[in-house]
């Protein structure tokens, strides 16, 4: 799992871009067991015909950036693809999707203006700065609409945590090659028809979910989601929503959906019969791809296992592996015969 | 008709839990149509089966509701709750759980800046164990139901939004007899979460016109009580069909059905979702004028519902 | 640029507020005439008009701009003569006082907006900005004269007749996105059948300036195997940033996004680059605000690319655009549809 996790993380796919991913996904996997479809998106199948459909959902992009502008010192001009909170951008390394690394740049603390200095830098002031002499030299490496993301590696650290870019939702990809891998040939043993989607263009909430749910009309969707884990010192208990090492959160409300109750308290009351640590999680207003598969075609009943991820949507996201571990019993569970479990 | 608006108020159904509501309006309805089908994200389905223009007229089943998110310690329950209830009616108040349990909506601490976050609903529990005995995570909880008349032609109370739409529906689909038209009426989930079930409703039953029944908010628009059935000519975000306002009003006038307009500049979401759903369709919209919507003291005026029925029922 | 320009001035006299585009449509055929092999309104109001390639079982290519302008609906009718409207699509207010509009009702009738005097304003109104819903339109009738023409909910649009400036320039009002569709038609007219690798399916939709983006249920009926969305987008001009406009004069832009073929995006500035036809480019890092993230995501999904006219002063009815740029446009679509599939 762990060197699964390390080439997802590290591979290059920011949305709109997630080919790379698929291909690593597809690789392992076996290029004969999965299905490209038109958008992008990578779909695997664990047939039992007669059986619901259930698909197990994890997204393959990453927020990443794209190339707006080159100026006349080369130096490019970006925005995000995706939500960024622009105070973890500043310094930070970056490669193209050529291969050109750069680093986030902007003015010099030295050099601002005594308002400057009370006011956040703004994404449309900073630069990335691949060391071009001018305009040209920038446009030999680089074109307007490329993309960038964080040029970030893997590291193992202190008990049981590990470091990477796009945890969320390379993690939730990673689970899932695992969980197919370990139920391709136990389809008599579920309790439904499986697919496993790797979905493209999630963060901006063009999600390529809508082509899933056209095209197989699935019964049940559970997605896998990497969520903020706010389990830092200072916080309240009570705004702690998902925490590192208690397992998966469940999401039984967020800022788009409802989710389906009683296939909730179904898949709950398997973790517990089973000992498989779960949290319970509380309101957040985000979204996720479970929306678009609640109401997309003629609907689905949805749930989410959420990856308890610190410091989500920067270069340094952190999870414990143990919650990794977790999760993916909780899906085996989730979807296998009582007596298989 | 009030006996039965009363009961349906009286059944609770917050988005994502509305298998009693359903229960109910489905047992209402079952003698008077062709047939009937629970979808699988729980919209009630019913179809008079006819030769003419496929129409499917829908209203929300839901109503707004909390969530118990947290349990404390010292057994009061933190919440979170769909969109739109107005703070400055629900605080204080009593609030049911979908069980029959009973408690109030109190501010954290008279310093804390007034929202939803910041609030406990009291059972009387004095622990988490206590409290757990009668609550679970993720049970609803609503301001109390009630229904009361006011004056001679109006009634107050709450979920007036959208019971009153369901009511509509329920007596249009009893009234109306040897329809041309091909009729589906659709009980949708999930309108007060804004994930609206409306939309895979319209997705499986691929009419060539939509019509969705709910309240015209007196706060958002120039409706009055009492005027009659409102004709929605557009909202925030979409414009009602032409030909369907122009088909409404016809039928209206023909008919002496008394009816008014309705422009809300301010809110709106359901229409723009469901227009443009697979082969697309036709939108329009009827409502039913109601004051201080979205609080505990909803007030529509009774003439007007009936109105809104007999609207319904020329569209056969 | 004769041509063009009379088939833009026909494009630009039609009237079609989003939600009445049906009315139009009529009109727009008769501007085309004989290039079509098939025409028909689909349920929701987009007009598709057909040219079929000579190859049998050609792929599809739709080209879509959309039809509908900016504009207002009737939701008063006021003692006077007076009309209190709504608006429809992203209005400028601040263009209104005094302008001349036409409302559509059993016939079209003349009227003014009104011009409300700073201290008669009711309600808030910030910096001397009025709200659109103390404009009234006048229309010099009396209340029951009116009442026999004019009904709620019905449309009205401000006038703006086209006129030819200097260096091939045009100012017209609707020119978002009727340039664009000029540019579709004159590349449909001048297509020549054996040259054709796809049956093109020009799609003239309804709703977009609402939101409702209906471009999207035509895209779900054709299903076609490449979607080119047209729409303006705004022109390079003093005090704008670079990074979010393009030059007039420069040919029309292929717009990068997260949320478009990039592969297909990328083979059309080749192919421009090939025919030596001007083409810039402009990027819309997630959405470009256009019909197509709505027509990307119909059914199992459409390679989508999107270009865009660069147009000054948009959502007015004054807006400019250069007559060259849409003659480059029709070229390079022209390119697109004579190219095998297999190759974009």
């Amino acid at each position: 799992m762990k060197r699964l996790l390390k080439r997802l993380t590290g591979a290059f796919g920011p949305t709109g871009n997630e080919k790379r991913v698929a291909d690593v996904i597809a690789d392992r996997l076996g290029k004969e067991n999965v299905f490209y479809d038109k958008m992008g998106n990578l779909v695997a199948r664990i047939s039992n015909e007669g059986k619901p459909k259930l698909v197990l959902s994890a997204h393959m992009d990453e927020v990443g950036f794209m190339v707006t502008e080159i100026t006349d010192n080369g130096l490019i001009g970006f925005d995000a693809v995706g939500g960024f909170d622009p105070l973890v951008l500043l310094a930070k390394r970056v490669i193209s999707e050529r291969g050109v690394i750069g680093a986030i740049i902007s003015k010099p603390i030295h050099l601002m203006s005594e308002d400057e200095k009370k006011t956040r830098t703004e994404i449309e002031d900073m630069y990335i700065d691949i060391g071009a002499k001018d305009r040209t030299d920038a446009e030999n490496l680089v074109s307007l609409g490329d993309y960038f993301c964080f040029y970030s590696d893997f590291v193992e650290f202190g008990d049981g945590f590990i470091k990477a870019k796009a945890i969320d939702d390379r993690g939730g990809c990673a689970i899932l090659c695992s969980v197919y891998d370990k139920l391709k040939d136990k389809a008599s043993e579920l309790d439904y028809d499986l697919y496993f989607a790797f979905t493209v263009r999630e963060e901006t909430g063009k999600s390529g979910v809508n082509y899933i749910s056209e095209r197989y009309r699935p019964d049940y969707a559970i997605v896998v989601e990497g969520t903020t884990a706010n389990d830092l010192y200072s916080t309240p208990e009570h705004k702690k929503i998902a925490r590192t090492g208690h397992g998966p959160a469940m999401s039984f409300m967020d800022g788009a959906t409802i989710y389906d109750r009683s296939f909730i308290r179904d898949i709950m009351s398997r973790c517990d019969t089973l000992g498989i640590k779960y949290q319970i999680k509380g309101f957040t207003f985000a979204g996720t791809d479970a929306a678009s598969y609640q109401r997309g075609a003629d609907g689905a009943r949805v749930a989410i296992f959420s990856l308890p991820v610190r410091y989500i949507h920067s270069q340094a996201s952190v999870v414990k592996l143990e919650d990794i571990e977790s999760t993916e019993r909780a899906i085996i569970a989730a979807v296998s015969k009582k007596e298989n479990r | 008709m009030i006996n039965l608006l009363e009961k349906l108020m009286l059944t609770q159904g917050v988005s994502g839990r509305e298998e009693n509501i359903c229960r109910a309006i489905e047992n209402e309805i079952k003698p008077f149509a062709d047939e009937i089908r629970v979808d699988k994200i729980g919209n009630l389905i019913a179809h008079k089966k006819g030769s003419g223009k496929k129409i499917l007229i829908y209203t929300n089943m839901d109503e707004i509701g909390f969530f118990v998110n947290y349990i404390e310690e010292n057994g009061l329950i933190r919440v979170c709750s769909t969109r739109g209830l107005n703070y400055d009616a629900a605080i204080y108040s009593e609030v049911v759980s979908e069980n029959g349990v009973c408690g109030i909506l109190i501010p954290e601490s008279a310093s804390e800046k007034p929202s939803y976050e910041n609030v406990f609903i009291d059972i009387g529990a004095k622990s988490k164990e206590e409290a757990e005995k009668q609550v679970k995570l993720m049970d609803s909880f609503t301001c109390v139901p009630k229904l009361k008349k006011l004056g001679s032609e109006k009634y107050m109370g709450r979920p007036l939004n959208n019971r009153v739409g369901c009511l509509a529906l329920i007596e249009a689909i009893k009234n109306i007899k040897n329809n041309e038209n091909d009729l589906y009426f659709a009980f949708t989930t999930h309108a007060q979460a804004e994930n609206y079930g409306s939309k895979t409703a319209v997705y499986s039953v691929d009419p060539d016109i939509v019509i969705s029944v709910s309240i015209a908010r007196k706060e958002n628009s120039r409706v009055k009580l009492g005027d009659g059935a409102c004709i929605k000519i557009k909202d925030a975000r979409s414009a009602c069909s032409v030909s369907v306002i122009d088909m409404l009003r016809n039928l209206a006038s023909e008919n002496n059905i008394k009816f008014q307009y309705e422009v809300d500049e301010s809110s709106g979401y359901d229409l723009s979702l469901v227009r443009s759903v697979a082969h697309g369709a036709e939108i329009g919209a009827i409502s039913i004028p109601c004051e201080n919507s979205h609080t505990t003291a909803e007030v529509v005026c009774m003439n007007d519902v009936e109105n809104v029925i007999k609207l319904i029922e020329v569209l056969k | 640029m004769e041509k063009i320009k009379e088939l833009l001035k026909g494009l630009t006299d039609i009237i079609a507020v989003s939600g009445t585009e049906k009315n139009a449509h009529a009109d727009v055929i008769a501007l085309c005439d004989g290039i079509f092999d098939e025409t028909y309104t689909d349920k929701v109001g987009n007009l598709i008009m057909v040219k079929r390639s000579n190859k049998p079982n050609a792929p599809r290519l739709m080209l879509d701009a959309h039809l509908d302008e900016i504009g207002f609906c009737v939701t008063e009718i006021l003692d006077g003569g007076f009309l209190r409207v709504s608006a429809l699509g992203g209005i400028n207010i601040r263009i209104l006082p005094s302008s001349e509009v036409t409302v559509c009702g059993k016939q079209k009738i003349y009227g003014v907006f009104t011009s409300v005097p700073p201290h008669l304003s009711r309600g808030k109104s910030q910096k001397g900005v009025p709200e659109l819903n103390d404009l009234l339109i006048d229309t010099g009738c009396s209340k029951s004269e009116l009442e026999k023409i004019v009904s709620v909910g019905d449309r009205a649009v401000c006038k703006g007749e086209l006129f030819e400036m200097a260096n091939d320039y045009v100012v017209s009002k609707s020119l978002d996105d009727r340039a664009c569709a000029c540019a579709i038609i004159d590349a449909s007219k001048n297509a020549d059948k054996d040259k054709l690798e796809f049956d093109l399916y020009v799609v003239l939709s309804a709703h977009e300036e609402t939101g409702n983006m209906l471009a999207r249920v035509a895209a779900y009926d054709i299903d076609p195997d490449i979607a080119i969305i047209t729409d303006v987008n705004f022109a390079r001009a003093n005090g704008l940033k670079k990074r979010e406009t393009i030059e007039c004069e420069k040919g029309p832009s292929v717009d990068i996004s997260s949320s478009s073929d990039r592969a297909l995006s990328r083979r059309i500035l080749e192919i421009a680059r090939l025919y030596k036809l001007d083409c810039q480019t402009i990027v819309e890092v997630s959405s470009t605000g256009t019909n197509n993230e709505r027509i990307m995501l119909s059914k199992e999904g459409v390679r989508t690319a999107v270009m865009s006219i660069p147009l000054k002063f948009m959502h007015s009815y004054s807006e400019m655009v250069n007559l060259k740029d849409i003659a480059t446009l029709s070229d390079i679509l022209l390119a697109i549809a004579y190219t095998p599939k297999e190759e974009l």
